[in-house]
């Protein structure tokens, strides 16, 4: 007969295990001639709710998605490990950034559960670069606004359409922009602005936010990493699932 | 960081059926939040409303379940409304993007 402690170990070990499956799914860095993209991705649980991918869709294009599923645990990562055996044919068959969230939409809005009061979506950025065009084309449903340093100046990312997987009609208008020598784009989780804030009902402003990754734009992912491995063991109230993209263009 | 706790209150009268949410309403309370709107979700009879007035903090799982609820009232034609919405709750509401189906002028949300 099973005990119930040995059912708790079990269960333990799976999820560990299934932890391991969610972390080999996600993409390895890019780092080539024209761009170097690359990520910090820290779970709250053992499972996480976010998300993220990036595939070279020709020779100067790419495609970049960072998402965070509602919730977080074994749905929210199911929805997540959902998606992603969606995201690589979606993005290098689709690429075009209207195109892609209306399918990512459509595929969601199978999964829903009026019944049970439950609604799954997830918020989302998605990003076509064009490294030889020098543009980005994107679209922001319903995710925090991801900060990008072109040329020197900044720009935000800003909501372009509700999050994905609420409604079947969703109407979405992609945001487009052209720079001239290189481009830095940083996308992240509310994760991360909750860690930094401490307390989850207080607003962070962006301008907070952009001073922040402008002293951190510049400096190996690796030391980034350290800095809010640091933040979490000193926060022990953080709950939420932690996800960072930095794309860097080369000139 | 101090957690308000969950607290819900449910009246009737003769108009409508309104519950009142206040404190956090996060991944913790949902079935509880699911469990109290379960029997009154499907009633054609009245109007539903949520009061959001004393609500500190909604996370993600709260606003799943704020938008089964007007996606189910939707579906059996009857009325759903969310009232008093404070003002950082509001701007959760508008980056997500469901300000417009949820928030003030959304009596008739059908």
């Amino acid at each position: 007969m099973t005990t119930q402690q040995e059912r708790v170990n079990h269960l333990n070990l799976e999820l560990e295990l299934a932890k391991q499956v969610q972390r080999s799914v996600l993409c390895p860095p890019i780092d080539d001639i024209h761009i170097h993209i690359d990520a910090i991705y820290e779970p709250s649980h053992e499972l996480s709710g976010d998300f993220y991918a990036w595939y070279r869709i020709n020779k100067n294009q790419y495609g970049i998605i960072i998402m965070d599923v509602m919730g977080h645990g074994i749905s929210s990562s199911l929805v997540c490990m959902f998606m992603s055996s969606l995201l690589q044919d979606t993005i290098k068959k689709i690429s075009d950034p209207e195109r892609v969230i209306l399918e990512l939409n459509r595929y969601m809005n199978r999964l829903q559960m009026p019944n049970k009061l439950e609604n799954y979506y997830f918020s989302a950025i998605y990003i076509m670069l064009d490294t030889k065009k020098k543009t980005i084309e994107y679209i922001n449903a319903g995710h925090p606004p991801g900060v990008v340093f072109l040329d020197y100046k900044v720009a935000l990312l800003e909501q372009s359409c509700y999050a994905i997987g609420l409604f079947d009609n969703m109407n979405v208008n992609k945001g487009k922009i052209k720079y001239r020598n290189s481009i830095q784009i940083m996308l992240f989780t509310d994760g991360l602005t909750e860690l930094l804030k401490m307390d989850r009902k207080i607003d962070i402003d962006t301008n907070t936010l952009t001073n922040l990754f402008l002293d951190y734009k510049d400096i190996p992912l690796s030391e980034f990493q350290s800095i809010i491995s640091n933040m979490i063991h000193t926060n022990p109230h953080q709950e939420d699932d932690i996800c960072f993209i930095r794309i860097s263009s080369k000139s | 960081m101090k957690v308000m706790r969950f607290n819900m209150d449910f009246q009737e009268n003769n108009k409508e059926y309104v519950f009142f949410l206040s404190g956090e309403l996060d991944l913790s309370v949902a079935p509880q939040l699911r469990l109290a709107l379960e029997p009154i979700v499907n009633k054609t009879d009245k109007p539903m409303i949520i009061n959001l007035k004393d609500l500190t903090y909604i996370d993600s799982t709260g606003i799943g379940i704020i938008i089964s609820v007007l996606k189910l009232r939707r579906e059996i034609k009857s009325s759903f409304v969310v009232r008093e919405v404070p003002e950082s709750i509001k701007r959760l509401f508008d980056l997500t993007g469901i300000s417009g189906f949820l928030c003030d002028g959304t009596e008739n949300p059908v």
